[in-house]
């Protein structure tokens, strides 16, 4: 799904991640764990170069379905690549033209059909039962999880095939978490997801495979079951023994 | 003892210090309301200049009409001028060349003294393109003097409100323009205006600008955009300077200052209660 | 379709302004430089020469600019220096002496002050300031270099109280907890700690205030009775901006006087321009030592 070679990123002369190489297959969950500072979160900003617009480079190959993303036209890749920040941010609508503002973007939609689609991908991100009842309230009045997944239904509505999502939990409890994880995991169905998480016991409960980075370059990068089992650094294997 | 003592003595110094500051502060705005109000009345405001010299009796309504009109004109060029510059700063191209030039063009505008404004629109606009001395060109000058004000103050605005929002549009798959012009500046509207209304407060005050680029007199208001015109604080300039009547003068400087006050004191209270909401809104 | 055109219809409007801020800024620039291009080549030193004078219209001109610079550099420096003395104590007493909330009454009065036209500046301290001179100075009109720093200074105290106010406000947060619990008294935590603290900040904003007082025009041209001879402190003089103003309008288009008043302009912004990368260079390092 989408095959990585040789790339380098960073800002101006100073380079944050170094010649990696990747393969990660379509429908699954792919956890990027690693210490913070590592390059976690400025990898996925590669993958739909929105590093650029904070004033980075990105050298190098990235495929995704078999198309080079450095050729593609931004919009289409941002779209086609939907990517989760860390802090969720409600955009100051009410929660129904939260969706319809990226709905209305993309798609020629009749009102009925806009319902519809805000509807359904609100059930999808299974907040629909929580918010049914005020649609039309400010998305400001949201819990922190309830903005997360409203966040997460926002990038489903620009119909992405690969979703992004910049440690999903890091601001959440427990029940809120726990309420994300099964919604990825559902998700992985019809989504390439990856995670980016430094909670190793997180990456063991959804992922399907695991990318363990270190100063900008890629340690390992292999099924969950094996990366659990028998590490192959030093350092994960540390990390590890420490959950 | 002796320690105690200096202490006391420093703390008064800063004590007297301060009050003294905040006195002269006072001072300035007591005198000129004090002074000013016997000339205040309805046909001062309401009537057109009369007397030999001009100036020294009836009223100062076209003054009044004619530093709206120049601050309306001025905002709505130098404020769009700042604004759109402050949008391209702020989402526009993060490096290169252009970007440092717009940059360090708003800068040196920003430290550029008022008076060379006056001075290049007098000879650029009057004398090499052969502008009239009009409404018009002083409202150029004054616009080209308010685009750094407006530009520094909306960048920040939109620095510290949009950069979120831009950036999770953007990986939403919508365009710069879409997110401008459906969630950003609808988001930033009150302060974007609020950051053009005392843009156009500090162009209505100035009279370097307008010195020899428009403001006159004695003129009617202004009915095309070539017409000469009165200004607030020309006129008092002119008043004081020539020595014609000090008590009209106070009267020009009252409703000078009224004026500009109510702006600042309008965008004060709004800021209030937009801080306000906000923190209502994230907490 | 209609979207694309919309999009594009936004980035060109947006293109357009940026260009325009940047044609300014060059058109500005290109205009001054090239009308003053005549006085630099056909007078050239003789602008500077330090006895030189100011007599653009007598029968064998003179066009020495050098008392006016000088005046223009001394009304400037002697304004930030009360400005500087007054807002810093100002400052320490809004942030020390004085309760919250009094605190932030007063100083968004003193911020307020910021808005008031030089115009009503230059009219005050012509109705009061000149007039107590003439009276108790036994001066001929009171039109003096003082009453233009005074009147100056004064322009420039909102902006030093409020940046002062700000670093005191910052290098607070970093020491007065650990200085409080050393056992300091106020007096001391302010000026042993808190002044040099921020001293830097200090001096880059003084840079900023003097840059602001060189341009200023009005109130500076009504007070201090704009003779183009060497400044002394209760003699009249007259500033750069002050003799564009004044003598702007009464110049035919193309001559020589009119160039030399744009040299002059020149002189003021190189001025300016030094001023303010000094300035900019110390805040930054004033920011770089408070992070």
């Amino acid at each position: 799904m989408i095959d990585i070679q040789g790339l380098k990123a960073g800002f101006g002369k100073k380079e944050i991640l170094h010649n990696i190489q990747l393969h990660i297959p379509a429908d699954q969950i792919t956890a990027i764990v690693g210490q913070s500072g590592c390059g976690k979160t400025t990898f996925l900003k590669t993958l739909n170069r929105i590093l650029e617009d904070e004033g980075g480079y990105i050298h190098g190959q990235i495929l995704i379905k078999d198309k080079n993303i450095m050729g593609m036209p931004k919009e289409q890749l941002c779209k086609m690549v939907g990517l989760v920040f860390q802090q969720p941010i409600a955009f100051p609508f009410s929660v129904r033209r939260n969706l319809s503002y990226v709905l209305k973007y993309h798609n020629r939609l009749t009102k009925e059909q806009l319902d519809t689609r805000i509807v359904e991908t609100l059930k999808k991100a299974r907040l629909y039962d929580e918010v049914k009842e005020h649609m039309n309230q400010s998305a400001l009045k949201l819990s922190g999880g309830q903005k997360q997944r409203l966040a997460i239904a926002r990038s489903l509505c620009a119909e992405p095939e690969v979703l992004l999502l910049d440690e999903p939990c890091s601001a959440l409890d427990m029940k809120n978490t726990i309420a994300i994880e099964e919604l990825l995991l559902e998700l992985k169905k019809q989504y390439t997801i990856m995670v980016v998480t430094h909670n190793l016991a997180q990456a063991q409960r959804i992922a399907d495979s695991v990318i363990f980075m270190d100063q900008g370059k890629v340690l390992e990068m292999t099924p969950k079951e094996i990366f659990f089992r028998e590490p192959k650094t030093q350092l994960a294997k540390e990390q590890i023994a420490y959950m | 003892m002796k320690r105690k003592l200096k202490h006391m003595l420093a703390g008064l110094v800063f004590c007297l210090l301060g009050i003294f500051t905040a006195g002269v502060t006072l001072f300035l705005f007591l005198y000129v309301f004090y002074k000013g109000r016997d000339v205040i009345s309805l046909s001062f405001l309401l009537e057109e200049p009369a007397g030999v010299p001009v100036g020294t009796d009836g009223g100062i309504f076209p003054a009044l009409a004619g530093s709206v009109y120049l601050g309306g004109l001025s905002a709505l060029m130098g404020g769009l001028m700042g604004i759109g510059c402050a949008v391209y700063l702020s989402f526009y191209s993060p490096n290169g060349r252009f970007r440092s030039m717009v940059q360090a063009s708003i800068q040196g505008l920003s430290g550029i003294p008022s008076i060379l404004f006056g001075l290049v629109a007098y000879t650029f606009l009057i004398y090499q393109l052969g502008m009239p001395r009009s409404l018009l060109c002083a409202s150029v000058a004054v616009a080209a003097m308010i685009v750094p004000f407006t530009a520094i103050r909306a960048k920040k605005i939109l620095d510290e409100k949009g950069r979120e929002y831009m950036s999770n549009s953007i990986s939403l798959g919508l365009s710069r323009e879409y997110a401008l012009g459906r969630l950003i500046l609808p988001a930033c509207l009150a302060e974007l205006i609020e950051t053009t209304a005392l843009g156009m407060a500090y162009g209505m005050g100035a009279v370097a600008p307008i010195l020899y680029t428009g403001a006159v007199m004695q003129s009617k208001i202004p009915e095309k955009l070539t017409d000469p015109f009165m200004s607030l604080p020309y006129h008092l300039y002119m008043l004081v300077n020539n020595g014609f009547s000090l008590e009209y003068a106070y009267g020009t400087a009252f409703v000078l200052m009224a004026f500009l006050l109510c702006i600042h004191l309008i965008c004060k209270v709004i800021s209030y209660f937009m801080d306000k909401k906000n923190c209502n809104r994230y907490s | 379709m209609r979207r694309k055109f919309c999009n594009l219809m936004g980035k060109s409007i947006i293109l357009f302004t940026a260009f325009g801020v940047v044609f300014l800024m060059f058109l500005m620039l290109f205009h001054i430089l090239s009308e003053s291009l005549m006085a630099f080549t056909e007078i050239g030193i003789h602008m500077f020469l330090p006895d030189a004078q100011w007599r653009p219209v007598s029968e064998n001109p003179q066009y020495g600019l050098m008392p006016v610079i000088a005046g223009t550099l001394y009304v400037s420096g002697l304004a930030v220096s009360a400005a500087l003395v007054f807002g810093i104590g100002c400052a320490v007493f809004l942030s020390f002496y004085v309760p919250k909330q009094i605190a932030k009454v007063l100083l968004s009065f003193i911020e307020l002050a910021a808005g008031i036209p030089s115009v009503i500046f230059g009219f005050i301290g012509l109705t009061v300031l000149v007039k107590w001179f003439a009276g108790h100075f036994g001066m001929a009109a009171g039109q003096s270099v003082l009453a233009a720093s005074i009147v100056l200074g004064i322009m420039l105290l909102p902006f030093v109280v409020s940046t002062c106010q700000e670093s005191i406000q910052n290098a607070r947060n970093t020491y007065e907890l650990a200085a409080l619990a050393l056992g300091f008294s106020r007096e001391m935590l302010i000026v042993r700690i808190i002044l040099p603290a921020i001293s830097k900040g200090i001096v880059a904003s003084a840079m900023m205030a003097f840059g602001r007082g060189l341009g200023e025009t009005m109130a500076v041209m009504m007070v201090i009775g704009n003779s183009p001879i060497y400044p002394k402190l209760l003699g009249r003089a007259q500033t750069l901006p002050a003799l564009t103003a004044l003598e702007m309008g009464s110049i035919e288009y193309g001559s020589r006087h009119l160039s030399v008043l744009y040299a002059a302009n020149v002189i003021l912004l190189v001025i300016l321009l030094l001023t303010m990368v000094c300035g900019h260079l110390l805040h930054r390092r004033a920011l770089q030592n408070e992070t």
